[in-house]
């Protein structure tokens, strides 16, 4: 069965092109949500194998997100990758103290993208 | 030696084993730079196809600014810009919108030549610096990408600052600043 990515993000050109990339270069199938609060119940109800996602949204960030969905039994261990604009210290920071297992800065480079999904799922 | 004798001393040379080896070292060179490239295409397919969809499918004047905002801040690198209607013919600008800028107005008219009016009217974006992502020194502006409807530039994009990250502008980035001059104008348009 092909491992699953929950894509979060409010930018739908965003969440796109991140769909785009995963289909066409990565065996892997993807599930969105556009909220941090959508994104919580996304990961239990998909039980997703990563998920990636933006920081800043609207309803909830994706910093309390994390938090949110490291607190969750079923998806206490699952690989949390935030996606942010700023790469400032502090920031990333912030990101590593919310639970997340690593990040990634826009605009996403695909190359990039794909080589940290695939250190976390496997080929 | 014969003719089969030579053949065989040379097939059987440390030098033949050595091209041999150098041979299926570079091929697999040229065929892993082939894959990156094939891959780096596909990114940049996906970033200039998800442009197209987004400005394709926004509703509304609002929903088209705020698609080319998340194309220039999510997929370019730039969080600042200004929105300029225009009107070649009278050399009519005004401001129609704007994002993560209070007061750009003195470092966009400064850099705004006739030349670089003519480029724009023309259809052409022009970048404020075409070979590196840092602007020119005293000024703050990137690009000026123009916003055609049926063949005249109605609009334009100015793109001010770089995000930190974002080192370079490469010819696939010029490929989505084209997006928008094609695309943005009967986004933004076509309900008016």
């Amino acid at each position: 069965m092909a491992k699953k990515v929950l894509l979060v993000d409010d930018s739908t050109t965003t969440l796109l092109m991140e769909q785009m990339i995963v289909s066409r270069r990565t065996p892997y199938q993807c599930v969105t949500a556009s909220n941090g609060l959508e994104a919580v119940t996304k990961a239990t109800e998909e039980n997703p194998d990563l998920v990636l996602m933006d920081v800043v949204m609207p309803h909830m960030n994706g910093f309390e997100a994390c938090r949110k969905i490291r607190q969750m039994e079923k998806t206490r261990n699952t690989p949390i990758i935030l996606v942010t604009t700023r790469g400032e210290e502090s920031y990333v920071e912030a990101g590593f103290q919310s639970g997340c297992n690593d990040y990634i800065t826009k605009p996403i480079n695909s190359n990039e993208l794909v080589s940290l999904l695939t250190s976390y799922l496997g080929e | 030696m014969n003719r089969d004798d030579r053949a065989h001393c040379w097939v059987t040379s440390q030098e033949f084993q050595d091209w041999i080896g150098e041979l299926i070292k570079r091929y697999e060179n040229e065929s892993e730079r082939l894959q990156l490239l094939l891959h780096e295409q596909v990114g940049q397919d996906a970033r200039v196809e998800a442009a197209q969809i987004r400005l394709r499918e926004s509703v509304d004047q609002a929903d088209a600014l705020e698609g080319i905002r998340e194309i220039v801040a999510n997929l370019f690198g730039s969080e600042e810009m200004v929105l300029f209607g225009v009107e070649p013919v009278r050399a009519i600008w005004w401001t129609m919108w704007s994002f993560g800028v209070t007061d750009p107005s003195n470092e966009i008219w400064e850099s705004l030549s006739t030349a670089v009016t003519n480029t724009l009217f023309a259809g052409e974006l022009y970048l404020a610096n075409p070979t590196a992502a840092e602007p020119k020194a005293g000024s703050n502006v990137t690009a000026f990408v123009p916003i055609r409807v049926e063949g005249q530039t109605v609009a334009v994009l100015v793109i001010l600052r770089l995000l930190r990250q974002k080192t370079t502008i490469d010819e696939a980035d010029l490929d989505l600043l084209r997006v928008i001059t094609e695309k943005a104008g009967s986004a933004l348009f076509k309900a008016a």
